[in-house]
């Protein structure tokens, strides 16, 4: 199939270790996430709860899956959309938060504040912050969390996509996510304290 | 090996111990690296997250987006969504086109969020939707339609209204104070008219108050809130779904209790005061709701001007009148809110007041109003005002009805549906259903009678407010008492027919002795501005009295109704104490105190300020009124004021209202321990009052009541620190400066409104006192002239009260003292016309057995006599001595003698002595001179000596002549 092509070959380059690569990538499973989500939620909505797990997976089987019935390629692709559907959340939640302190848009809803307390801002934010914090810490272990929870892979798919052991990937993770337990916990502390001055 | 790399090492090896290891095992490794061990342990004890806060943070964002997508293009009945403009926690709006065939047309498409009981959204939509459909203003946008799409969620169609926030709209055009209230008057204009049409909000804030490019605003979303909330008449209580938006809810509505107009009122209020601040009124961080709660219900919102220096304090009061914690404590309408934002602008007084502190304002800025067309406006305006009651009550009963037969419409259908398939259960069913209508209909009918009770008290408070206002601008226009008397003649009649007509239930007996109340003011407020009819005004606060005590016998601890008598029953004391019957107005004041007391307990939440605030006040007025009679007692009612204020003001600390009172406590505890003779505690006391009021003062120099208060503190002190008539400290250099503070303070009251008499009188008596403190060698021009432009404004005012001994009694002390500084600068001649005219001023007085007036008249006289002794003629000095103490005698007869007859007596002897000196009577000279000296002797309080230090000394030298002479 010629629509999947590009992406397959850019999944091998990345396989073969080109960084380069995932730059390509990375926009056609974007564009493709989002057509599906729309289109998924269009159609078939009705007593069906949108995992973004589901939806990356998915996305697979429609760019990649039906020309390449082998599965080398996947987990390379997964750790793609993991990234991909980290940015497509990730922006929606800062733009609404923007919004939300009335950063400038033309036209205000009508029920903008309503319950505005009860809509905390976006929790996703707070995990994108402390996640930026564990990118710069050490890289590794953010994109094994960002593979874990945006994109739902398992250790086994990870460590296929880094070529790393899975033993190294399981101890790797536990790690990082009592890194991101604890950053989590750090940063919302100063709130707990603003109750109680001195 | 980096510090990260051996972290995880040991991080990796640690979790491998069994816990209880892993302390001993980290302390081994690292005890040469605390640090390191912090980290380690620290990572442990994160370990073995679940993950499970990630991966719903993930799951809602991607709910939230691919949500707001899913029905862009897609149709709703006869509507296409273009675009999300907005989401919240009950749903989305989208921009929406309506494209049947008729024509194109853009709306506002409000979808409320899944898990709403769809069903009962949409039968309370057709139950309002009548009422909404004829909600149609131009500030508010409408409601069009409502239906639930294909997968069964309710949806609104609204008018599409492009605009800001009244909040950043005024913030992003730099809109001035001004420009704000004007706006928001127009907001007001539309709630007013929703209110009429019996449509509540709840859920008013910015966001839902837009302003389009051209300055037009636009409500959102009246009675979607209601459609929301499952409440669906107000009377049932449904906790789980109350949509309000925390920092403009209610106290009322963050408790779940039942909501109206006034609900509203205080949303208003929230966003006036944010619009005035620029920040909400109170900013709720927390998102649990018993914190809300207690935010909103028991935290007093702060004063505006706390925020914004300089903002008047009228808005600060039209702002918190709206903010009460109570309903029925606010305004009682958009309208009557709306209003007083007007009279503010226009610079009338507003009737919103600091709680518990009598509003006074100084000055008025009359408008030419013909008198006769302000008469028969406050007439129209009841007449009409009663009318518009009736009507709206009549419109209320039909939309009622309306509403009503829907509903029972859709019960029988439901009904039907579900008795199909049991029809040996239709006949119960049946039954249960009219039973259920029959007590709606019946709660129904009492709320329509409460409806229209409502109103007509409605009514009556807004034709109180009107007659105070026609009242007071008129008041000052030269000739007005006959379109006074009438306004009054006219309400009187107005109430008469009111209490003939209307049944006599308890509110309506309350509001009924408030309009009287209002009445007796006009007629002769003992404090203000009235028709000076004290009899008439004291008529009319016992009719009011008569009309509460049934009400208030039934419910003698309802705040309101205790309020409303201490109100009446505090302005008898007042009107009795200062038309002479001083006993009797102490007395009725004795007799409030425990009602003020019960009052201040009763309520331990909901007590507002003003509650608390009663016995205080009552305590002040006693300190004041048993000052000239029993300083003793009037010392005790003070302290025990003071001690009520203090502990007040340890629960609200810088609270003005509390400040001021205990300001004003303190000072009548000075005062009654000056006329005690204790002239130091005196001077303490007056030095606190001072600090409470000056602090008062910079907070708020607009403030007029604490501005006089301020000027009568510098002027009292000014004396006990040094004015020669009253006992003092003997410290004259320090009280010209406080006698100055007060006559510059006095200067700018009287620069504000140079029509205002009270001022002018104020300025007089400030320079007497500064005029007649001992100047030194060097100050006498000065003193003379403070004299002269004292006297200058005392006569006017003497001329215009004829009968009233006080003013006059104030200028013969300034013609006595202009005599003595004459006489010092050897203008002699001068010195005894002003001293005669001194006398001349009180005479008529002098058998009113006042004792100022006396001694008063005393002092002049023997000023006189003393001046003519020295100039030599003795006779004439002779029988102004004589003639002196013979009056003295004449008004210190009865036994016991208070200490201030003695002291005249003395003087009075000591000034025969001297002159019979003068003359060449030693003999008798000395015998003056000693009775003189026992008399002094007999004071016990060398306070009340200090004047008479100079006297004193030359009496003494009568006893002693000096060999040789």
């Amino acid at each position: 199939m010629q629509a999947s092509e590009p992406i397959t070959l850019a999944l091998q380059d990345l396989a073969k270790g080109d960084a380069a690569a995932f730059d390509k990538v990375m926009p056609m499973v974007y564009a493709e996430l989002r057509n599906l989500a729309g289109y998924y939620l269009r159609h078939e909505r009705k007593e069906h709860t949108l995992q973004p797990t589901a939806l990356v997976h998915e996305a697979y089987f429609r760019l990649v899956g039906q020309a390449q019935p082998e599965y080398q390629n996947r987990s390379h692709f997964l750790g793609v959309a993991a990234h991909a559907m980290r940015q497509i959340l990730i922006d929606h939640a800062r733009t609404r938060n923007a919004a939300k302190r009335g950063g400038g848009q033309a036209v205000f809803s009508i029920d903008e504040c309503m319950d505005a307390p009860l809509e905390r801002p976006s929790a996703l934010i707070q995990v994108d912050d402390a996640l930026q914090a564990l990118e710069i810490h050490d890289p590794r272990k953010a994109q094994l969390i960002e593979m874990r929870f945006f994109a739902g892979m398992t250790a086994e798919e990870s460590a296929e996509a880094l070529g790393l052991p899975v033993q190294k990937i399981r101890a790797e993770l536990r790690i990082a996510q009592a890194w991101l337990k604890r950053e989590l916990d750090n940063r919302a502390e100063p709130r707990i304290r603003d109750g109680n001055p001195g | 090996m980096s510090d990260w790399q051996r972290v995880q090492q040991l991080f990796l090896e640690a979790v491998d111990l069994p816990p209880e290891e892993r302390a001993g095992f980290l302390e081994r490794c690292c005890a040469d690296n605390p640090e390191l061990l912090g980290d380690i342990a620290s990572l442990l004890e994160a370990d073995m997250d679940s993950g499970e806060s990630i991966e719903m943070a993930v799951q809602d964002e991607a709910v939230s987006l691919f949500d707001s997508h899913v029905l862009i293009g897609e149709r709703l009945g006869i509507y296409r969504i273009v675009r999300e403009i907005g989401r919240g926690g009950m749903g989305s709006v989208y921009l929406a086109l309506r494209d049947d065939q008729e024509y194109h047309k853009e709306v506002a498409l409000k979808i409320v969020k899944r898990g709403m009981d769809t069903a009962e959204v949409l039968e309370r939509f057709r139950y309002e939707r009548q009422i909404l459909a004829n909600l149609e203003h131009p500030y508010i946008s409408r409601l069009f339609d409502g239906g639930s799409t294909a997968d069964g969620v309710p949806f609104f169609v609204m008018e599409y209204i492009e605009g800001k926030p009244v909040s950043v709209f005024c913030r992003e055009n730099a809109l001035d104070l001004r420009a704000r209230c004007e706006l928001f008057i127009r907001v007001l204009e539309a709630v007013a008219y929703a209110h009429r049409s019996l449509v509540v909000h709840r859920d008013l804030k910015p966001a839902n108050i837009l302003i389009t490019a051209d300055g037009t605003p636009k409500l959102l979303d009246f009675g979607v809130a209601k459609l929301l909330s499952g409440d669906l008449d107000d009377r049932t209580l449904t906790p789980n779904l109350r949509p309000f938006t925390p920092g403009y809810a209610s106290p009322e509505q963050v408790r779940g209790l039942p909501i109206t107009t006034s609900t509203d009122i205080y949303s208003l209020g929230a966003i006036l005061y944010e619009l005035l601040i620029g920040k909400p009124a109170q900013p709720i961080e927390s998102n649990t709701p018993s914190e809300i709660e207690r935010i909103v219900c028991e935290t007093e919102v702060p004063r505006p001007s706390l925020q914004v220096r300089g903002l008047p304090s009228d808005l600060d009061n039209i702002v918190l009148m709206a903010m009460r914690k109570q309903p029925e404590r606010r305004y009682q309408s958009a309208v009557q809110f709306a209003e007083d934002l007007r009279r503010h602008l226009d610079g009338r007084p507003v009737i919103a007041r600091q709680d518990s502190v009598r509003y006074r304002a100084t000055k008025f800025i009359v408008r030419n109003w013909p008198e006769v067309a302000a008469t028969s406006i406050v007439a129209l305006s009841m007449v009409a005002g009663l009318g518009i009651s009736l009507v709206q009550t009549h419109r209320a009963e039909t939309a009622r009805a309306n509403a009503e037969a829907e509903r029972v419409i859709a019960l029988q259908q439901s009904s039907r549906a579900e008795a199909a398939g049991r029809s040996e259960l239709q006949q119960k069913m049946v039954a249960d259903q009219q039973r259920i209508l029959a007590s709606d209909q019946r709660d129904q009918a009492e709320q329509q009678k409460a409806i229209a009770e409502q109103r007509v008290k409605q009514i009556l408070d807004l034709a109180g407010s009107a007659l105070f206002d026609v009242h007071d601008a008129i008041a000052k226009l030269p000739g007005s008492l006959a379109a006074r008397r009438t306004i009054v003649k006219t309400a009187l009649q107005y109430l008469e027919g009111l209490e003939k007509q209307v049944g006599m239930d308890d509110s309506m007996r309350q509001a009924l002795c408030a309009a009287y109340y209002k009445i007796a003011m006009i007629q002769g407020d003992p404090q203000g501005a009235s028709l000076q009819d004290f009899q008439a005004a004291e008529t009319s606060l016992l009719k009011g009295q008569t009309l509460l005590m049934p009400a208030y016998n039934r419910n003698p601890n309802d705040p309101s109704l205790m309020l409303r008598l201490i109100e009446t029953r505090a302005s008898l004391a007042e009107l009795r104490y200062r038309s002479g019957r001083r006993d009797e107005g102490i007395a009725t004041y004795v007799n409030l105190l425990p009602v003020a007391h019960r009052l201040s307990l009763s309520l331990a939440k909901d007590c507002s300020l003003e509650c608390k605030t009663q016995e205080p006040v009552i305590e002040n007025s006693l300190t004041y009124e048993l000052m000239g009679v029993d300083p003793a007692r009037a010392l005790d009612h003070a302290n025990r004021g003071i001690a009520l204020e203090r502990a007040l003001l340890a629960q609200h600390p810088d609270e003005p209202i509390l400040i001021q009172g205990l300001g004003s406590l303190m000072a009548g505890g000075a005062g009654a321990y000056r006329m005690l003779g204790n002239l130091e505690k005196s001077a303490a006391d007056y030095r606190e009052s001072i600090a409470a009021r000056e602090e008062l003062l910079r907070k708020d120099p607009s403030d007029t009541l604490v501005r006089r208060s301020l000027m009568i503190n510098y002027g009292n002190y000014a004396a006990l620190l040094g004015i020669p008539w009253t006992p003092n400290l003997g410290r004259p250099a320090e009280a010209r400066i406080y006698a100055a503070k007060c006559v510059a303070l006095a200067r700018d009251i009287a620069a504000a409104d140079p029509d205002d008499v009270t001022a002018r009188h104020d300025l007089g008596m400030s320079l007497s006192r500064l005029g007649t403190i001992d100047p030194g060698p060097d100050g006498i021009a000065d003193s003379l002239a403070q004299l002269e432009e004292s006297r200058s404004l005392l006569e006017p005012i003497v001329a215009a009260n004829l009968k009233a001994a006080e003013p006059a009694s104030q200028l013969a002390l300034v013609l006595e003292y202009q005599g003595h500084r004459l006489e010092s600068l050897g203008r002699k001649a001068e010195a005894a016309a002003t001293y005669q005219k001194s006398m001349a001023v009180i005479q008529a007085f002098l058998d009113a057995r006042n004792a100022t007036v006396l001694s008063q008249y005393l002092a002049s006289e023997q000023s006189l006599a003393l001046l003519d002794a020295s100039n030599g003629d003795t006779a004439t000095a002779l029988d102004l001595a004589n003639r002196s103490l013979s009056d003295a005698e004449k008004f210190s007869d009865q036994a016991p003698r208070t200490d201030a007859q003695t002291l005249m007596l003395a003087k009075a002897w000591s000034t025969l002595g001297v002159t019979q000196s003068k003359a060449g009577m030693t003999d008798q000279a000395r015998q003056s001179a000693t009775k003189a000296m026992q008399l002094w002797d007999a004071i016990k309080k060398p306070g009340l000596l200090a004047p008479f230090r100079q006297t004193m000394a030359d009496t003494q030298a009568l006893l002693n002549p000096p060999r040789g002479q």
